[in-house]
This record gives C-alpha cells, structure tokens and sequence, in this order.
C-alpha cells in the first residue's frame, strides 16, 4: 500500500504511511500463534474420518472445543450447485466435499456438542441450504442423524433470525469497520470454517478466512442488497457492485466502508474485506479440505483450471496460522507480498489479518503438528 | 418398433406452382401436405394420391383454445422458433432474472395441449426465422425434433431459397431435404416415445381460461425451464388416477376448490401430498392448522399427513411462483438433474411397463454443450442408452457416485435422447 501512495505522497500522508507501517510491524510482532495440525488422506473413505479425529486431538481435542455448545459450520459450496469443472463433481474439485461435512458433524455431535448449524450463503440465492445442497446433488439428510440438533440456514437473508447480527472489526478494520450477519454466527460458541484448498483469482488462495465471505448476506451486501435496509427480496446475484468494486455503498443500517479514496480494484479490496472479517468474526477452527480439489483457481470458470489430488487435511484453532500453512503446503510462500505467487495480482489477506492481530502467517512461530509442511507440499502450480 | 406412419407434415411452398414436385414427396416421411389457403387443383388432384391434403387449417392461439373442446388436432398457431432467445445487439443473447440465457421453447405448451387433449394429436407451428442465413438445416431439423420429443408434430416450412433449390434440383437443397427427411424418418421409427406419459412428481391443476390463463400457462413455461417436469389436468377432467405417484398439486384458478376438485385434494394433502394454492381458493378444505415454518409469500399450513401453502399475494410473479412451487415440493422429488445444463432444457417420460425412463435432452443454444453434460438420479440404474438421430443407439455406463447414479452425456448437437432402465414405480 505504501509503494502504490508513493507517487501521490505529501508529507502528511507519508508519515502516516510510515505510521502505519510501523504499527504493522508491531501488530505482526503481536500476532498469535496457534498450532495447526496436517495429515496426509486420500480418499474420503473410512480413513477420513479416524483423520480428522486424529488431527482434533492434536489441536487438543473436539470435546474441549463444543461439549455441551452450539457449533456454527460455515462450509465452502462456491458458485452454480450445477456447475461442474467437466464431469468432476464439485466436491471434488470447488466444493467442500460432503464426507468431510458429515464426518466434521459426527465428531461434534461425538464430543458432546449441543446443535451444529451448517450455514453457507448460497450462490445468487435465499432458498433453503438443504434444497442447494440437493440441487448439487448431495442429500442433507445423511446429516440430521449424526448429532443431537443439526440444523440449516442460508445466510444470505435474516433467516431465522429475527435481526441482523453485528460484528465490529478490531482497529477499525482496512476497509470495514464491522459487518451485519446471520443471527447464526452470534447464535453459537463455536465458529468453524470448513474450506477447501484451492487457488482464487481475485485473492491469491481461498482459504479458510477467505471462505467466510461468503457470510455477508446477500441482503445488505450483494448487489440487490436495500439501501437503506436489508431487502430480504433482494437475496439474487453476487456482490460484485459492494464489496468487490465499491460501485455502491452496503444498506445504510451496516457500518459503512472507509471509501473515501479508497481504490475500486477488488484485488485491493477484497484481500482486506476478507482481513476485516478474519477480525470481525472469530473462527474458533478451520478445517481445509485438500484431498480432491482443484488447481488454477476457485472455481470451474476459471480459465485454465484442473483437478488435483493433494491427498492433505489441515486444520487448526487459528484462521490465520492454518491458512499460512495450507499457503505453504500449496507450494507457495504464506509471507509472500503482492507481486509474488501465488498473490502475483493482489495484495496478501494473510499480511492484512496479520496486520489487524489476527494470527501470525510466520511459519517459524506455527507448531505444525502430525505431517511436517516439507512432506505435506503439493504445489499449485507445478 | 411398431410399423412407420408417414404421418410428417410439410406446408407446400407457394411458390411451387408445378405438380411434378410432388415427386420429393415420393418415399418421403411427409404424408400430410398443408396448404394455407384452398389447394390449388392441379396439386391437390395428383397430390392425393400420394398424402393427406389438409387445406386452410384453423390455426389459434393457445390462449384462445377452449381446453374442454379442444379439437382434433389440437392446432396451436403460436409457437415459437426454438432458440437462444436473442437480443437486438448481434452476438448477444437475451437473460432472464437467474442470468440464465432466455429460451424459445414449445414443450411446454405441446405438454400441455397433449395432456388436456389426451385423446388428440397436436400439431404447432411457427414461422421460421425470415432471416435466409439462418436456414441451415440442423435449425429447421432441432425445430423438427423439439416437436416430435413433447409428442406434437410440427409442418415443416421450407425456407424461400430452399423451396427454390428444390425445384431446381439444386445439390444444396437437395442434401437440406435429405436432412430433414431423415430426422422425420427417425422419430416415426418410433412411435411409442411420443406417447409416454410425462414422469413427474407434480401436477397442475388449471381451467387455462379468462383471469387463470397467464399464470397458470407461464407457470408451465418457467418450471420447464428449471427442468421441473409436471402433468396438467383440467379441474373437469379428472377422471383416471388424476394424482398418481403426484407429491404436490398446484391449483392455479381463482374459483374457491369445491365438489369434485375439492374430494380429490382433501384425501390426497391428508395422506401427505402438498397442495399449493390461491390463499382465496383454500376456503372450503377442512382440518388446516398453521405450521411448517415461515415463508415471505405463502401462508403454511399442516393438514393430516400434508401440507397447504396458500399464497399470500397471488400468482403476479410467475418466474417466482416456479421457484417457489419447486422449494416447497423440493428438489428431492427432481426424478433427474442436470449438471453443466447450459442452454439444456430436459423432458422425462415413463413406458407403460414404468421399467424405462426416456430423457429429452434438448440443446436450444444448437452448439454442443458448453461442459460436460452429465446426468443424475436417485434410482438405481440397470442400464442406459443414448440415442439421436443419425447416430447409432449407443449404451451409456452409470456409476455411482455420493448423489446418485450418474451418466456422462456426450455432446450433442441439438438433440439426444437417453433412457434409462430401472425400477421407475415411484417416478410418477
């Protein structure tokens, strides 16, 4: 940010710059580490399930983390459920695939969790999640009997909630100051972001923090979102006009976006929404599914992309440590700044929640438990 | 295979003024010469002797059919040309509110006329594109196909260039009618498709008359473009097993459900099926007691087994009343689905014996599909087929995957057939 002001810079905003920066540093320095553990899977057989088990015990154990609580499961269901990169089913290539969904909600429901919420903003859309999911072709029912209460919610619209739920992003944020969502991610103890290890045009990698943009509600953030208010009609297309390009502000009754000069790039913007909502919203686990996905971007219609086999599981209790080492286990350097893979384009949503005191994307302070990350990499872009 | 029945339309071109051209009639699946106006006599006279003369046929609209006297054939005057539909701009197509691409279709209406007028053929027509370089002959045998697959028989129209071709002996125009001839040829090698019933978990009750007509009409449009099939019954004509293997029923008309409309519904909600409504037509059902959730445009109602979904403000929307009608039933009763579907538009059909499934797959953007087309179901397969015309039958390899059982559709031009054998007793 302070290479691309330097043309424009007089000395008041240089020394913010360098303000800024230095605060950075100090936020980086102060940053969290947490252990993340990586596991070598592949199929999503009977040995998914004794993996993951496996990799909850080595982040010190699933009852520790949901006994006798609610447990919100943001999964990763990006795009059309009827599109296909040719005739890979999604889950094997852009999806979450459903084992490790159902597997994820056993262990919950095993460990003494109280109710699982299995939430996803579905693509353009406000029906029901449990009639996307058949629409891709899966069957939500498998689920309902693997914990006490599983439950499912679109959070594209209020749901079945009765307002809006508000999140406040610490420091301010980059660009969002807070953030209006489903009821369903303050309804809970615990926040799960349940994603899939793949490549994103826009941001580099899609992650676990970058997977829960797609908990802002089409209804005050995509493009038919109300102006004043939530439009619970409006819940159709993306959001493209808000938050990719800031061609329009979100509904007046969410904090509203610092714009004032701010570039209407979305390889600026999006990286540091996706930073915001890493502070704003805390994720308590991150669990990446990387054993069938896809390599060249993050989803079918992206140009040039392909399915691949890394054959890995990685989780970890912070969103910004385990997305650092998925980014490693991709090949590519999780401190890596804009101008080098894989955010050759865009800037880092890794340095930018680090920035905000998210977690460390270092990996010298990150204990990497079960398979080391040399073993573990599996690179994108071979 | 049943014995063939050149029973092919053919609207004769005016400009033929020579009875020997009735020589590219000889041999030929056409059998039903049309003429628009009074046949000339020196045509009509040796045409006879070749093929039914149909002259000044009575084509209407749909809209202004009276589906209890419907007629034999059912003469529906205002089809459409099938196609992407297309914008002013070249090169640009026309999208509906989902950013589907806009489709040109007419299986609904033929689904629709077949089904009120069971007992009658239905012929469509519509004038071909006046544009001569859109006169190929893959669109005119794709206009062709759609017709026969929802069972309707359209007249072919000969292009100007091609009418004149003919006469000539040009090579061009001789090869276009070989073309169409052999698509013709196909489907009457294979009568029995065209007389399977729709399979479909929904049926849709409608008078398709005055204040009912639009929505009830576009209601059939918009849920064939999401590839959810349905039946039609007319509230009096409901003899027969009205509601067989049916999980839901629209009632689209604003007349309050009484006598014999209200005896069928009552039992079938009771027993578990859904009934979607006007909130106006429910007045007389008994035993409603509100529940099963929250919805923005319906009232929810649970009755015995069922349940009543009562709308709120009417049909106006008839692009949301097809989406709604389809999450309220669910997509778990879909009997198959599309993935990659593109501009795809899908039909199933059940044999008599319901031991084979016949998918229409009906490409309407005519270049092959964009992806990968695959298809899926929730019964088991035993076997599978692809079939189109010009191309030998060809078996298709199921698998299974975490959804269901799966094909990989090759791609196509405009239009395949798959069918798929198994046990279809709950398919509606």
């Amino acid at each position: 940010m302070l290479q691309d002001n330097r043309t424009h810079a007089t000395r008041r905003n240089f020394l913010a710059a360098l303000a800024a920066s230095a605060a950075a540093s100090r936020a980086r320095a102060e940053a969290p580490a947490s252990r993340v553990a990586v596991a070598r899977c592949d199929t999503y057989g009977r040995e998914l399930h004794e993996t993951l088990a496996r990799m909850l015990d080595q982040l010190g154990g699933a009852a520790r983390l949901v006994r006798g609580k609610t447990v919100t499961m943001k999964i990763n269901l990006t795009g059309s459920p009827t599109m296909r990169m040719g005739k890979v089913p999604a889950e094997k290539a852009q999806y979450t695939h459903p084992a490790v969904i159902g597997s994820l909600v056993r262990l919950f429901g095993d460990a003494g969790a109280r109710r699982v919420q299995i939430v996803e903003g579905c693509f353009s859309s406000d029906e029901p999640l449990e009639e996307f999911l058949l629409a891709a072709g899966w069957d939500p029912a498998l689920w309902l009997t693997l914990a006490p209460q599983v439950l499912f919610e679109n959070t594209n619209t209020l749901g079945r909630g009765r307002r809006y739920a508000r999140f406040m992003t610490p420091r301010g944020g980059h660009l969002f100051p807070g953030f209006d969502l489903n009821h369903a991610y303050a309804n809970c103890d615990v926040v799960v972001s349940v994603a899939k290890l793949k490549e994103h045009a826009t941001c580099g990698v899609t992650l676990g923090m970058k997977n829960m943009f797609g908990a802002t509600p089409l209804t005050i953030y995509g493009d038919y979102a109300g102006k004043d208010e939530p439009d619970e009609n409006g819940a159709r297309s993306g959001r493209a006009a808000i938050m990719h390009h800031g061609r329009r502000p979100p509904s007046k009754s969410a904090p509203q976006p610092r714009e004032e000069g701010s570039p209407k790039d979305d390889k600026w913007r999006m990286p540091r929404i996706v930073a915001d909502l890493a502070a704003a919203v805390p994720v308590h686990l991150t669990v990446i599914d990387g054993i069938d996905t896809m390599a060249g971007g993050e989803g079918p219609w992206i140009r040039g992309c392909r399915p691949v086999h890394p054959g890995l599981l990685i989780a970890g209790l912070n969103p910004v440590c385990t997305d650092a080492v998925a980014t490693a286990c991709m090949g590519f350097d999780p401190m890596a700044a804009r101008g080098t893979p894989p955010f050759e384009t865009c800037d880092s949503f890794l340095e930018l929640a680090e920035q905000l005191g998210v977690g460390t994307r270092d990996l010298r302070r990150i204990e990497v438990a079960g398979l080391p990350v040399e073993k573990a990499v599996f690179r994108f872009r071979a | 295979m049943q014995p063939t029945r050149r029973n092919s339309l053919l609207e004769w071109p005016a400009s033929w003024k020579d009875p020997s051209l009735l020589r590219w009639l000889e041999n030929s699946p056409f059998g039903v010469l049309l003429f628009p106006e009074d046949p000339p006599p020196q045509i009509a006279g040796p045409a006879s002797a070749l093929c039914r003369i149909v002259g000044r046929p009575a084509w209407r609209k749909h809209a202004e059919i009276d589906w209890r006297q419907p007629g034999n054939p059912v003469l529906i005057g205002d089809g459409v040309w099938p196609a992407m539909g297309a914008s002013g701009a070249q090169d640009a197509t026309e999208a509906g509110p989902t950013g589907l691409p806009w489709l040109e279709a007419n299986g609904w209406l033929i689904r629709m006329a077949r089904d009120l007028a069971s007992s009658a053929e239905v012929w469509i027509r519509s004038d071909p594109p006046e544009d001569p370089d859109r006169a190929d002959a893959s669109l005119y045998a794709f206009a062709q196909s759609e017709a026969r697959a929802h069972g309707a028989l359209r007249p072919l129209v000969l292009p100007p260039r091609i009418a004149a071709g003919l006469a000539a002996g040009n090579a061009h125009a001789v090869s276009w009618w070989q073309k169409l001839c052999a698509v013709e040829s196909w489907w009457q090698q294979r009568p029995e498709w065209q007389t399977w019933p729709t399979a479909a978990r929904l049926v849709v009750i409608s008078d398709f008359a005055g204040p009912n007509q639009y929505a009830a009409a576009e209601f059939l449009n918009l849920a064939a473009r999401r590839n959810l099939s349905w039946r039609v019954r007319h509230p009096h004509g409901l003899g027969g097993e009205p509601l067989r293997g049916a999980a839901a029923v629209v009632y689209v008309d604003q007349a309050p459900l009484q006598g014999a409309l209200l005896e069928l519904l009552e039992p079938f909600v009771r027993q578990g099926g859904l009934l979607v409504c006007l909130d106006s037509a429910r007045g007389a059902l008994r035993g409603l007691e509100p529940g099963g959730g929250a919805h923005l445009r319906f009232h929810l109602f649970r009755c015995g087994k069922g349940r009543v979904a009562a709308s709120r403000g009417g049909w106006e929307d008839p692009y949301l009343m097809a989406q709604d009608v389809h999450l309220l039933l669910s997509r778990r009763h879909d009997l198959v689905r599309l993935f990659n579907p593109g501009s795809i538009l899908c039909w199933p059909v059940l044999s008599p014996d319901r031991s084979r499934m016949l998918v229409h797959l009906l490409n309407y953007s005519r270049t092959g599909a964009a992806h990968d087309v695959v298809v899926q179901t929730w019964a088991p397969l035993k076997s599978a087929a692809m079939e189109q015309p010009g191309r030998e039958r060809r078996p298709a390899a199921p698998r299974r995957e975490a959804g269901g059982w799966e094909l990989d559709v090759e791609p196509f031009d405009g239009y395949c057939a798959l069918e798929l054998e198994g046990n279809w007793d709950a398919a509606g």
